[in-house]
């Protein structure tokens, strides 16, 4: 089960910077529509991975300790409500500001750095806990990890990064996935009764970006056109994390 | 305990109303500081009515987690489809900030539409058992009170006069009390159906806790109120922990 922990931190991480920096290169009109597709996508597979695999699989394992399960869910969203909080405030405290144009190159690396750890503990405890579970939060991970890595990009950039800079930069933070990741694979398999819990706040954190990240954002474009292809792929991230649980049933 | 369904859907429908009329005499300042310090402890109680309350309930009640997590799944889609619909409604013509424009009739149909499923949810959660309906029912009140207070807002912009504005708004929220009472003898009489209603009704938490509130809440980066909203959120956790946990409520 290693060699899959390490393969899918290595995609989620290097590889999604990758992708990020091939859409940068493609032209801005046909970036922003794949980055929006993606955006779409990863809200649907985020929520499903979460609701169908993640939360289920951590109340079974946890011999059925629904109440414990969720309270972790619950203070890991309160952990990450209060961790945007802190970001925001780190670079809004003298003024007020969007978040995003005022944000310093540093902050943006070592939040991503941040990120792809916590990434990195997400992919090793699904794995540890079920193969299937495993591939589905890779997936997830891997798709909202593009648009992010295109817009930390872009934000760098714009901060007068050289493109080579700024690539190389944005990959070393990210690397923080596959250490990570292979160092809670052997912590977590020692202490296995505290996987059910890591996979609730993980689930946690995928509900949080899902609703409180992306869902808004999604609201802000009107648009027929746009509802549509929203809607159509969302659907589309849910049915491939369905696709996945039906292979697991047929093994 | 259909005499605490009813008591808390006019609790939730009228009383919310009144509180609001008084938070909107009390004058702007003292009101918009009263609305962003409940939505903070709003926030903490639809997280934990939902995810410590409603969602181990209805798994309890089902006997396995995976049904109940895909009605989840499947009613956040079916707010985020409602919220689009919303959106779409009244900005398909030009891209408009939501809720600078949304005109009065569509405003109070919402409204209804809203009071409508709060019915539904006091009554699924007071058939679960009476914590879970009192913690259902107080959650209620505290986020219909500063979304009343907003709805007076636009259909006073919209040129209504005061009492106009609120002899329309109590008409929109009354919806809440008929459908706490029929669904309360329909779900009594299909009681298997109790855990998808309360599923339901914590996808309906959780959609507006975090697609909603956070937002909202991250939009104010100064660090004092920061702190007064960690602080808020926290209270909500502990009133509603307090309600679920402590009131007596054994597993």
């Amino acid at each position: 089960m290693i060699f899959w922990v390490i393969l899918f931190s290595i995609l989620g991480s290097v590889g999604a910077i990758i992708i990020a920096f091939f859409f940068l290169s493609i032209g801005k009109k046909y970036q922003h529509k794949l980055v929006n597709c993606l955006v779409s996508y990863a809200t649907g597979t985020l929520l499903a991975a979460a609701s169908l695999g993640m939360i289920p699989t951590a109340i079974q394992k946890s011999g059925g300790q629904v109440q414990m399960v969720m309270s972790f869910f619950l203070g890991g969203i309160l952990f990450f409500f209060i961790l945007e909080k802190l970001v925001i405030w780190r670079h809004c405290h003298d003024e007020t500001c969007e978040v995003t144009e005022t944000a310093t190159g540093q902050i943006i690396l070592i939040g991503d750095a941040f990120h792809n750890f916590v990434d990195g503990i997400v992919i090793a405890a699904a794995f540890l806990l079920d193969f299937f579970i495993g591939i589905t939060v890779s997936i997830s991970v891997i798709a909202h990890e593009i648009p992010q890595e295109v817009g930390d990009l872009a934000i760098l950039m714009d901060k007068n990064y050289s493109k080579k800079k700024a690539f190389i930069y944005n990959t070393l933070s990210g690397l923080s996935t596959i250490p990570a990741a292979i160092i809670s694979y052997f912590v977590l398999d020692l202490a296995s009764l505290s996987i059910p819990y890591v996979l609730a706040i993980s689930a946690s954190s995928f509900i949080y970006i899902a609703l409180s990240d992306l869902t808004p954002e999604l609201h802000k474009k009107v648009g027929f056109k746009y509802i549509i292809r929203q809607v159509l792929l969302i659907v589309a991230g849910i049915f491939t994390m369905v696709l996945i649980f039906v292979w697991k049933s047929l093994i | 305990m259909l005499f605490w369904v009813i008591f808390f859907s006019i609790m939730g429908s009228i009383g919310a109303i009144l509180a609001a009329s008084v938070f909107f005499i009390l004058g702007e300042n003292i009101q918009k500081k009263l609305i962003s310090a409940l939505l903070s402890f709003a926030t903490g109680t639809l997280l934990t009515a939902a995810l410590i309350g409603l969602i181990p309930e209805a798994i309890e009640m089902v006997g396995e987690p995976h049904l109940v997590t895909i009605v989840i799944l499947g009613g956040i889609l079916f707010f985020f489809f409602l919220e689009k619909f919303l959106i779409w409604r009244n900005c398909q013509n030009n891209a408009c900030e939501v809720h600078a424009h949304a005109p009065g009739p569509l405003v109070l149909i919402g409204d209804a539409f809203h009071n409508f499923t709060d019915g539904i949810v006091i009554a699924a959660a007071f058939l679960t058992n009476f914590q879970i309906g009192l913690a259902a029912s107080i959650t209620i009140i505290i986020h219909e009170i500063p979304q009343e207070t907003g709805d007076f807002g636009i259909l006073l912009h919209d040129g209504m006069t005061l009492k106009k504005a609120f002899l329309y708004n109590i008409l929109s929220s009354t919806p809440t009390i008929p459908a706490a009472i029929i669904s309360y003898f329909v779900l009594d009489t299909f009681r298997a159906t109790v855990p998808i209603f309360l599923a339901i009704s914590a996808a309906s938490f959780l959609y507006i806790a975090l697609s909603d509130l956070t937002p909202q809440l991250h939009q104010r980066t100064e660090t004092k109120e920061i702190i007064k909203q960690l602080i808020l959120v926290l209270l909500g956790i502990v009133v509603m922990a307090i309600i679920l946990i402590i009131g007596g409520h054994n597993h």
